[in-house]
């Protein structure tokens, strides 16, 4: 894996202030990201949150193992697989 | 292979790795034959090297055993992949924001690669991560001492191949909270 020091991307905002913004416009929207995962956690139900994912990102279906996907939706890996058998292609 | 159109150039080019892999087999078996069969079959005799036949079976296994290890070094190969290409990851971080070749020669230039094994944890618990990883797909997971079990926190898998890890954890995780300490890894 390729890595960046902290301290190295700190003396590389310094440096270039394109690259400050990239890294802002990167954090928010992760940050979004995260927010977005917090509400679908505490307000949806299981086939909500499932629904939203395979809208969101349906092709994470077929390159990801299902217990991660099970467990990053916080769904039981029953439950996970059988919402997954209601999906019709 | 998937519908992922790349998968046809990585396709090409494993088949050319695997070719690469071939002629290397060959041209080692052919060297390693064309010097130890003649020395078995006793031509240095006169020089006072004999080889024993007991000597010539060990001989002939490390032929398959250097053979084998050169095929399996191949898969070794296929398992770094995990890094993005250059154009990947640039076409990445244009996606978010125009930046031109300068900066991002600048921000390469301070890349430094690490090696993990799957499953290996990146940080554990008391540690501050202070880096920032570039990889093409993996599965960021923490480790709960309470609940005994993994939990998926991000799949930053992104269609374009190029990954990116998502924040740097600038706290150091209390022990004595309720929270229990996370150990974030990357599983890949």
């Amino acid at each position: 894996m390729e890595c960046l020091k902290y301290e190295d991307l700190q003396t590389i905002y310094d440096l270039s202030q394109q690259i400050e913004r990239l890294f802002r416009k990167i954090n928010e929207r992760l940050l979004a990201g995260i927010l977005n995962q917090y509400m679908e956690l505490r307000a949806m139900t299981i086939s909500e949150r499932f629904r939203a994912f395979c809208n969101r990102s349906p092709h994470l279906l077929q390159q990801v193992p299902h217990k991660y996907i099970a467990s990053y939706l916080d769904i039981d890996a029953t439950n996970f697989s059988k919402l997954f058998n209601t999906i019709k292609y | 292979m998937n519908s992922n159109p790349k998968d046809v150039a990585n396709l090409i080019l494993f088949g050319k790795a695997t070719y690469k892999k071939m002629i290397h087999n060959l041209v080692w078996a052919t060297g390693y034959n064309v010097i130890t069969l003649p020395l078995a079959a006793g031509v240095l005799y006169n020089a006072g090297i004999m080889l024993r036949p007991a000597m010539g079976a060990v001989l002939m296994s490390v032929s398959t055993v250097v053979v084998s290890i050169n095929a399996r070094m191949l898969n070794l190969k296929r398992t770094n992949s995990n890094v993005p290409s250059t154009m990947d990851r640039f076409d990445f971080l244009k996606s978010f924001h125009p930046i031109n070749n300068s900066d991002y020669e600048l921000l390469t230039s301070k890349l430094r690669t690490k090696t993990f094994v799957k499953g290996e944890h990146l940080v554990t618990p008391g540690q501050i991560q202070k880096e920032l990883y570039f990889i093409k797909t993996g599965v960021q997971s923490v480790t709960s001492k309470r609940i005994q079990k993994h939990m998926s926190l991000l799949l930053p898998i992104i269609q374009t191949s190029a990954l990116f890890q998502d924040h740097f954890l600038h706290s150091l995780p209390q022990s004595t909270s309720s929270i229990p300490c996370p150990t974030v890894k990357w599983s890949v």
